[in-house]
């Protein structure tokens, strides 16, 4: 492990003693994390054992350094430190004490093991439960993806499991803030009864979501004295970093446990608070400030050059009082503006300057190109691009699902013809996109063809009929060797077909093993095919596993239940990958916050499409609402304009406060005279930036690339 | 080629490069996922690697006290019933020391490497005695001899040594003071007890130091494929490596190992990974 210069300041509170409780405040940059793993060593050092030190955060990749500092080959002998999350505390403890607490929770079949939902899971049931509703006319008055419909109803449960308050109260909550059409205020109480309905089903089942394993944790299990002798021998020192990223009744949790502990860090993110869309309070985070004995806060950035922060000095006050700012000049040096007629135009040129930076030697791994949102189309033109330029990239979008990438559509195809019985017809494009990347260097014209003439569309129960059959002529153009390919992937099949049939995640592996990574086909030494199959692989089987028993229940076929929920898009196989955005050198792109919540730093960023109003405003919710279904909110009160341009104005200095701070030397603002809609763009932070830009006393010596 | 950073050796990975180190290399070092079937038939495979991890949750909940009327499985878990049933006659318990830690991990750093054992149960008298025990829900008992030399029976006493000291008044634990236990669900009047010693240990240190140093120094690429192909019929890597298209059959891969119910050895898709993300 290197080393990292600390400070006297950051050297004097590790060697602190080993009692008692801290609360560590900074901003991003100041060394908390830093100071925090030195302590960690320390405690080490002085004989504290591993396993009595418990590492928390709120999120996996927040704990990345605390897993790194386990495996530190300094680390003297003996038992393990385990870094965790509250939520995954809760689900191991709910897991081990489940006999103890099953039928107090009210599970009625408490002697049968918990069935842990993940995401996908548990939109899966609430599809099942809220589609026959949504039939009966529910929802009607709203235009919505019904994958964002029932993920608005988990999120509610969520938010009221995270918050402390009866999951029946979510309506009366919403209802209560409202005051536009009375039409809505029957949607909330329709998705209360979905609430309420999900809550019984899976109560009779023995399934915990996450809002379940939140309440039961908080309710049952912190107070049971079993439970938390356990719990408090287990671990006698605590260091949880990140606090105000975590939800409320955790912070609760922590309070109470405080004076158990023999020492205690609590680390603060002065300027965080970005998870607050789910269920973070940092307000209440805080608040823990004042049971710790004693408090500190580091002060100076370690990152940002001090162009940086009069870059985000003058922008935040910009954004809060644009026409009083009185910006820095010394901001000119962290920024340059890339403005230009178009957004393709500004792409190129983004892409360009990162060639530029790259050549000039600044690391790819030191570079962001960060959005709000990140389209399929925009990864796609940056990525393209810049692997064009010969510079490593790599893109990060938590929620990008399965089922754009090509490898999944191939197999699934494949899936649909090896079992025609599902009754899921497989289209003529799809067959053509299958066998391309089946057949290893297959290009579209071969494909097309042989797709034309091997398989028919209005006979596609048939599966493909065989290259033999196809004229002399016909085979030559298409080509031998992708016919004698093209006839072990037939031959395959329809041996797959006599025998007896398997479940989804089972087929998809075999023809990956016994066939498509064989030398010839276009899995073969393609890690990152290898690397989505597996993902795929992982999501059927976790499925089948959750839902299995319940469809077998009623004959229903588990693969084709599977396709059929990609298909429609309720579970649009959102197989949520890690925050982590550290994997290699290489220039990422990611959504603004994705990046914030990887808790890691850039020498460069570029902040595209400054003029959208997705950096102001929050994402269309119509059933659920961030800040009504949190503590904070006054019971009763009511929503109004002022309130949403109040919170929209808090989470745009928080974003770009925490950006700054997370960068060291300079900043793009990027820009097109008309939007990707073919409008004017006029975001909020365009016209902060705008503002600061005309005040500047020389506005022309502004950089632009 | 030179180790991953925060690399650890554990007796699954050092058991991978023994059968072949082309497996360790692409499973360990480089880490790929290639989700071949390691073995057939897949779900018979997946129902008996999932009970003997309940059986594995089941003994961790007994061990950090909870009542025992509180723990016996449902009627319909036939199979998780019997082990439960022969492990609650077999009188093992009244063997050991009364002092448990059950799912323990011991880490040591050794010879500049970092060396990882995460045993079921550690049982222990400090000063005097300690036990590691290993539960084995296999369907097949193999051979005193098989489990003497088979590796996981030399690494986790070798750690223990070396990561004891904690657990033994800061005081080193002796070669002489170990025992490892296995204990077979299927076969619980079947105990396998090794003592460990010091005559063990020191051909250890050197048989591990040898090994470590080997792979440490192991250019990239020159991790070879096993030569004996049999093996490939396990592994899932067979289709990469270009060593043929069908898994074998996983009961005859039991007969030859230690047991599926190595979960650490045996999945390549990490099941809870995903769990805790939803917040």
């Amino acid at each position: 492990m290197e080393t990292p210069v600390l400070s006297a300041e950051q050297n004097e509170l590790i060697k602190m003693p080993l009692s008692g409780s801290l609360f560590l405040e900074g901003t991003a940059g100041s060394g908390k994390t830093t100071t925090a793993l030195g302590r960690y060593l320390y405690m080490l050092q002085e004989g504290v054992p591993p396993e009595s030190i418990l590492l928390l955060a709120p999120q996996r990749t927040l704990l990345q350094p605390y897993v790194q500092a386990t495996q530190w080959v300094e680390a003297p002998p003996g038992s393990v430190a385990v870094p965790a999350t509250v939520g995954g505390l809760a689900r191991r403890l709910t897991a081990l004490f489940w006999p103890l607490i099953a039928a107090q929770a009210g599970f009625k079949k408490p002697e049968q093991p918990p069935i842990f939902l993940t995401l996908e899971t548990a939109q899966y049931y609430m599809a099942r439960l809220v589609r026959p509703l949504i039939e009966k006319g529910y929802f009607n008055t709203i235009t919505i993806d019904r994958n964002r419909l029932y993920s608005q109803i988990i999120d509610n449960l969520n938010k009221a499991a995270g918050a402390g308050f009866p999951h029946t109260q979510i309506a009366d909550r919403l209802k209560s803030a409202w005051v536009g059409e009375p039409v809505q205020q029957h949607i909330y109480e329709e998705a209360q009864e979905c609430a309420n309905l999900f809550r019984t089903y899976c109560l009779e089942n023995n399934l915990l979501d996450f809002s379940l394993q939140v309440e039961i944790f908080t309710q049952l299990l912190w107070p049971d004295p079993l439970c938390q002798r356990y719990l408090i021998e287990e671990h006698r020192h605590l260091i949880y970093d990140n606090i105000e990223e975590d939800i409320p009744v955790f912070q609760d949790i922590i309070r109470k446990w405080l004076p158990g502990f023999d020492s205690a860090w609590l680390i603060y993110n002065l300027g965080g608070g970005y998870r607050t869309f789910l269920g973070a309070d940092r307000m209440n985070g805080y608040a823990l400030r004042e049971v710790c004995g004693s408090r500190t806060t580091l002060e100076t950035s370690w990152i940002a050059l001090p162009s940086v922060a009069a870059l985000r000095d003058s922008l935040l006050e910009s954004i809060v009082t644009p026409e009083a700012s009185h910006p820095n000049p010394l901001l000119m040096d962290a920024v340059k503006v890339v403005y230009r007629n178009f957004y393709p135009e500004v792409i190129e040129a983004v892409c360009q300057e990162v060639f530029s930076l790259v050549e000039k030697q600044v690391s790819p791994g030191e570079i962001v190109i960060l959005a709000p949102f990140i389209s399929d189309s925009l990864r796609f033109a940056v990525m393209s691009r810049l692997q064009s330029l010969g510079v490593p990239v790599q893109s990060h979008r938590p929620s990008r699902s399965l089922r754009d990438e090509p490898a999944v559509n191939c197999l699934l195809t494949l899936a649909k013809i090896a079992h025609p019985d599902w009754e899921i017809s497989a289209a003529l494009p799809e067959i053509r996109q299958a066998l391309m990347v089946c057949i290893q260097d297959l290009d579209l014209v071969r494909a097309d063809l042989l797709a034309r003439i091997c398989f028919r569309p209005s006979r596609w129960r048939e599966g493909f009929s065989s290259f033999d059959r196809i004229q002399l002529e016909m085979q030559e153009r298409i080509g031998f060797w992708v016919g004698e390919r093209f006839e072990r992937i037939r031959r395959w099949l329809e041996e797959y077909q006599v025998g007896e049939q398997q479940e989804l995640d089972i087929f998809l592996s075999r023809i990956f093993g016994e066939l498509l990574s064989q030398p010839g086909f276009g899995f073969h030494t393609n890690l990152d095919s290898a690397a989505v199959t597996a993902r795929l692989i992982e999501s059927v089987q976790k499925f089948r596993q959750v839902v299995g028993v319940t469809l077998s229940a009623e004959s229903r076929a588990i693969g084709r239940e599977y396709i059929h929920m990609v298909e429609d898009g309720v579970v649009a196989a959102q197989y949520l990958q890690s925050w982590d955005t550290t994997t290699s050198d290489a220039v990422l792109i990611a959504p603004a916050y994705t990046f914030l919540m990887s808790n890691r730093n850039a020498a460069y960023q570029f902040w595209l499409d400054i003029g959208s109003l997705g950096w102001w405003e929050r994402l269309y919710q119509p059933l659920t609402h961030p800040v009504v279904l949190s503590r904070r909110w006054p019971s009763g009160n009511v929503w109004t304009d002022i309130d949403e341009q109040n919170e929209n104005m808090e989470s745009l200095t928080r974003l770009v406060s925490g950006l700054t701070t997370r960068c060291s030397q300079g900043i793009y603002l990027c820009t097109s005279r008309i939007d990707q809609q073919g409008d004017e763009p006029r975001g909020k932070l365009l016209r902060a930036i705008q503002s600061i830009l005309r005040r500047l006393p020389n506005p022309t010596e502004v950089a632009l690339v | 080629m030179s180790l991953p950073a925060n690399f650890q050796f554990s007796q699954s990975n050092l058991h991978d490069y023994i059968d072949c180190a082309r497996r360790f290399e692409l499973r360990s070092l480089l880490q790929m996922q290639w989700p071949a079937p390691r073995s057939e038939p897949i779900l018979e495979q997946e129902h008996h690697i999932l009970m003997g991890e309940r059986f594995h949750h089941l003994l961790h909940q007994y061990f950090i006290g909870i009542p025992k009327e509180l723990l016996a499985p449902s009627r319909e878990e036939e199979q998780l019933n019997a082990w439960w049933e022969n492990f609650n006659r077999s009188g093992l318990l009244d063997s050991i020391p009364k002092r448990v830690l059950p799912e323990k991990t011991l880490a040591a750093s050794w010879e500049g490497q970092r060396l990882i054992a995460k045993i079921d149960l550690l049982a222990f008298i400090p000063g005097e005695h300690f036990v590691i025990l290993d539960w084995k829900t296999s369907i097949n008992r193999p051979p005193s001899r098989f489990l003497t030399d088979h590796i996981q029976s030399r690494f986790y006493p070798f750690v223990l040594v070396l990561a004891g000291r904690s657990l033994n008044n800061r005081k080193a634990v002796l070669p002489e003071q170990i025992e490892m236990i296995y204990w077979f669900a299927n076969f619980p009047d079947q105990i396998e007890r090794i003592r460990y010693s010091q005559e063990k240990y020191t051909r250890d240190e050197e048989f591990f130091s040898n090994l470590m140093h080997e792979i440490s120094r192991l250019p990239a690429g020159q991790f070879l494929a096993t030569a004996d192909e049999r093996k490939c019929r396990y592994c899932n890597f067979r289709s990469f490596c270009e060593r043929g298209e069908t898994a074998g059959n996983w009961r005859e891969m039991e007969a030859e190992s230690l047991g599926v119910d190595d979960l650490e050895s045996f999945q390549s898709i990490q099941f809870d990974q995903i769990a805790e993300i939803t917040f």
